[in-house]
C-alpha cells in the first residue's frame, strides 16, 4: 500500500519502502522496534516484510556461493605495476630512493653538488624544447596562438606581426590530448591521463584541473568563455572561465558522453546519452530529446556540427568508425524530431569528422566511389567532378566558398588543393621542400594552416598565404607525432593546434 | 600491516608496500567485477586495470575523502562501466593491428564463467542477469560488498537516497522476475 509517513497513523499498513528498509535492517533501533510490534499482528505488512528479507537473503547467499569461489587467472598480476612503478611520472620520491642507497648526510650533500653542476652545464629541458622546434625570427600571417607538444612538455608560442613568441612551456603535458584554444585565444583546454586541464594562456598560473576518464569530451563555447565537457562517467558540465567553476546540467546517471557540440549562436549544446541526441539550453539547463536512435545495438549516434540556424543537427555513427567503416551520416530536424539518413558516408578523423560542415550547410559525402556535396538543410546534392580526389582533410573557408583539401599519397609539397564547388574550380598549392600534407586549418579568408610530416616523422606546422607574392613559412618543426585513435585516423589535435586571434 | 600503513608507504613510493596491497585486494576486485560483469575474463580485465590505475595514482588518493577499499571500489565500478560501453562500441584488438590474429588473448571460457553459467541456469542470479547495470551494481555492491547506502552512493556516483532507491527498485524486478510464487516459498524456505 503506498504511503509516505512511517507509522501507519492514518493507514493500515507500512509503506513498502518502510518495510524494505526494516527488512535490510536500516532502521533506527526504535523505528526497528516499532514495526516488529506491527508485524506481530499485521500479516499483510509481515508477508511483504518476509518476502523482501527473503530475496535478500538469497541475493546475498548466491553472490557469495558464486563470487566466493572464483578466482582470476594468472594474467591478473602485479607486473605490469612493477614495469610502470618506476617510470615516470615517479611515484617513489627521490629522496625515497637515495634514503635506500646512502644516509641522509651524504645524500644532501651528493644532491646539492650534482644540482650545482647540473645548474653549472646543463641547459634547462625549455631551452631544449624551444630549440628543437627551430621557430622562426619573423612572421608575416594573421595572429594566431599555437600549441605544439613535444618530448619536453606542451609549448605555446604566440603568433603575431613579425614575431613568433613562445609564450609558456607546460613540462607537465608530455602526454596531451584534445588541444582546444579557447576562440579568444585566452585559455587552452587539454586533456592528459585522467586530468582535464584549463590553462590561461596569459598567466600558466590560473590553473583549473578536473578530472575526467575514459570517453569524455570538451569544446569551448563559441564566445570562448564557457568549456562545455563531458567527464567519461556521464556527467556534462559547464565550466565558467572567468568564475573558475564548473555547474552540473547533465547527472552523471543520465550517461552523456563524447564531445558536446555547441550551436553556432552559443545557445544550445547536442550531446548524446544512452540512446538519444540531446539539447541542452546552456542558460536554463533545460535539456530536450531530439530523437532516439532507432538502431542501437549497431550505430552509436553522436553529434558533429549545427545549421547555422540551429534547425538541423548533423549527426554520425562512431560504431562504423571504430570497425574502420565509412560511417553514415545523418540529419536531425530539430523542430520535428525527425532522424534522417543522409545519403553516402563520411570520413573519420579521431573523435572528429575528417570532413567537416561548411558556413553554407554543405557537408561532403562519399556515394558509391564518388563524392558529393550535400545541403543539410534542403538535401540538394552537386556531384564533385570525377578529377577531384577523395580528401584525407577538409577544412571550409569561413565563407563556404572554398574548401582546402589534403590528397592522400601525395608527393611532398603536393597534396594541398583548393576547391571551389561554384564553379568546380580545383587549384593546387604547392609547398616547398618535401614533407608530406597532413592536415589543414583555415585562418582567415585568405590564409591556412598547414600540418605536414617528415620522412623522420617529425610533424611540422606551415603558414600558407594565399594571396600572390607572400611564400608559405614554417612555424615549428619536431613537434611529437600523434597516435591514431580508437576511431581511426590521425589525432592531430593531440600535438598540435592551432587558433586564430582576432586582430587587437 | 593495516590497509593505512601500506596505503602510505606505496604513497611514499614503497613498492612491497604496493605489492602487498595488491595481494591484499586481487581477490576482492576481481570478484567484485565477476558480481558486476558475470564474466571471468572481462572481469579479470577490469579488476588489472582498476588495481593499476589505483596503485600507479595511489598518490591522487585522499585518506580523509574515502577508504581505500571504497576508493578501489569506486575504480572498478568505473571501469566495468566502461567495459560493458566499450562492448557496444567495439574497438579493434592490439594483436589485430600488430598482425598477430588472437594469440594475445585466450577467449575460451575458463572453469569460472562455466560456474557462473551452470547457476546462472536458475533462481536469483538468471534474474540478476536480466537487471539493468545501475541496478544489478546496487545489488552486488548491497549484498556482496556489503556496502552501506552512504558507500554505494559515493561508489556509483550518485546521492545516498538513489542509492537507497536503487536497491529498492532492483529488488522490486527480482521479485517480479521470480514471481510472487517463487518468493513466498523462498520466505517460507527461510523459515523452515
Amino acid at each position: 500500500m503506498a504511503g509516505s509517513g512511517k507509522h501507519p497513523v492514518e493507514q493500515i499498513h507500512y509503506d513498502e519502502i518502510t518495510l524494505q528498509e526494516y527488512s535490510l535492517g536500516q532502521l533506527l533501533p526504535e523505528e526497528d522496534e516499532i514495526i516488529r510490534a506491527h508485524l506481530a499482528t499485521c500479516a499483510t505488512c509481515r508477508a511483504h516484510a518476509e518476502a523482501v528479507a527473503a530475496v535478500a537473503r538469497r541475493v546475498q547467499r548466491d553472490l557469495h556461493n558464486t563470487l566466493d569461489n572464483a578466482t582470476p587467472s594468472a594474467r591478473l598480476n602485479f607486473d605490469a605495476i612493477k614495469a610502470e612503478w618506476h617510470k615516470p611520472p615517479r611515484r617513489t620520491s627521490f629522496l625515497y630512493r637515495l634514503q635506500e642507497i646512502v644516509p641522509a648526510g651524504p645524500a644532501v650533500i651528493l644532491l646539492s653538488v650534482l644540482a650545482l653542476v647540473f645548474l653549472l652545464f646543463m641547459p634547462s629541458s625549455g631551452t631544449v624544447a624551444l630549440r628543437s622546434l627551430e621557430l622562426p625570427g619573423g612572421y608575416d600571417g594573421p595572429p594566431a596562438i599555437v600549441a605544439a607538444g613535444t618530448d619536453y612538455g606542451l609549448v605555446l608560442i604566440r603568433l603575431s606581426e613579425n614575431e613568433v613568441k613562445p609564450v609558456a612551456r607546460l613540462a607537465y603535458l608530455t602526454r596531451p590530448r584534445n588541444i582546444q584554444f579557447s576562440t579568444d585565444g585566452q585559455w587552452v583546454a587539454v586533456g592528459q591521463g585522467s586530468t582535464l586541464h584549463i590553462i590561461a594562456t596569459q598567466d600558466e598560473t590560473v590553473h583549473a584541473r578536473i578530472d575526467i576518464t575514459d570517453g569524455a569530451g570538451w569544446a569551448w563555447s563559441p564566445d570562448g568563455a564557457v568549456l562545455a565537457y563531458t567527464d567519461g562517467w556521464g556527467r556534462l558540465a559547464l565550466f565558467e572561465a572567468a568564475a573558475q567553476s564548473s555547474r552540473e546540467m547533465v547527472p552523471a546517471d543520465e550517461g552523456a558522453a563524447n564531445v558536446p557540440i555547441w550551436s553556432q549562436d552559443g545557445s544550445a549544446i547536442a550531446y548524446a546519452s544512452g540512446d538519444s541526441l540531446w539539447r541542452l539550453d546552456p542558460a536554463t539547463g533545460y535539456r530536450s530529446e531530439l530523437v532516439r536512435n532507432p538502431a542501437p545495438d549497431s550505430v552509436l549516434l553522436v553529434p558533429a556540427a549545427w545549421s547555422t540556424d540551429g534547425t538541423v543537427l548533423l549527426a554520425w555513427d562512431q560504431v562504423a568508425a571504430a570497425r574502420g567503416a565509412s560511417p553514415a551520416l545523418y540529419r536531425v530536424d530539430v523542430l520535428a524530431h525527425r532522424l534522417e539518413q543522409i545519403p553516402g558516408s563520411t570520413l573519420a578523423q579521431g573523435d572528429n569528422l575528417a570532413w567537416p560542415l561548411s558556413t553554407q550547410e554543405r557537408v561532403l559525402t562519399a556515394q558509391d566511389n564518388r563524392l558529393v556535396l550535400v545541403n543539410v538543410i534542403d538535401g540538394q546534392q552537386q556531384t564533385v567532378p570525377a578529377q577531384i580526389p577523395r580528401p584525407a582533410a577538409l577544412d571550409w573557408a569561413p565563407n563556404g566558398a572554398w574548401a582546402a583539401t589534403i590528397v592522400p599519397g601525395a608527393p611532398g609539397g603536393e597534396g594541398l588543393y583548393l576547391y571551389a564547388p561554384q564553379d568546380g574550380e580545383l587549384k593546387p598549392v604547392a609547398l616547398p621542400g618535401d614533407a608530406s600534407e597532413q592536415d589543414v586549418i583555415w585562418a582567415g579568408p585568405e590564409h591556412l594552416f598547414v600540418i605536414r610530416q617528415t620522412d623522420g616523422g617529425a610533424s611540422e606546422l606551415w603558414s600558407v598565404p594565399l594571396t600572390n607574392g607572400d611564400d608559405p613559412a614554417r612555424i615549428l618543426t619536431n613537434a611529437r607525432q600523434p597516435e591514431t585513435g580508437t576511431l581511426g585516423g590521425w589525432q592531430w589535435d593531440n600535438v598540435l593546434a592551432v587558433r586564430r586571434l582576432p586582430a587587437s | 600491516m593495516d590497509d593505512d600503513l601500506l596505503v602510505r608507504r606505496a604513497q611514499e613510493g614503497d613498492d612491497r608496500a604496493a605489492r602487498q596491497l595488491f595481494d591484499v585486494y586481487q581477490l576482492r576486485t576481481f570478484r567484485l567485477a565477476l558480481g558486476l560483469l558475470g564474466d571471468s575474463s572481462d572481469a579479470e580485465e577490469v579488476a588489472q586495470d582498476a588495481l593499476t590505475y589505483a596503485l600507479l595514482n595511489i598518490h591522487n588518493y585522499n585518506a580523509d575523502l574515502s577508504s581505500f577499499s571504497t576508493w578501489l571500489h569506486t575504480i572498478t565500478v568505473s571501469r566495468s562501466r566502461d567495459k560493458r560501453r566499450r562492448k557496444i562500441l567495439p574497438s579493434i584488438p592490439l594483436a589485430h593491428w600488430l598482425g598477430l590474429g588472437h594469440q594475445i588473448r585466450d577467449h575460451t571460457p575458463g572453469p569460472e564463467s562455466y560456474y557462473l553459467r551452470q547457476e546462472a541456469e536458475s533462481g536469483l542470479l538468471s534474474a540478476l542477469d536480466q537487471l539493468s547495470p545501475k541496478l544489478r551494481e546496487a545489488i552486488v555492491l548491497r549484498f556482496y560488498a556489503d556496502c552501506t547506502y552512504k558507500e554505494m552512493g559515493d561508489i556509483m556516483g550518485c546521492s545516498l537516497n538513489t542509492a537507497r532507491s536503487r536497491l529498492r527498485l532492483a529488488i522490486d524486478k527480482l521479485r517480479a522476475q521470480l514471481g510472487e510464487e517463487q518468493v513466498r516459498w523462498l520466505a517460507a524456505e527461510n523459515i523452515r
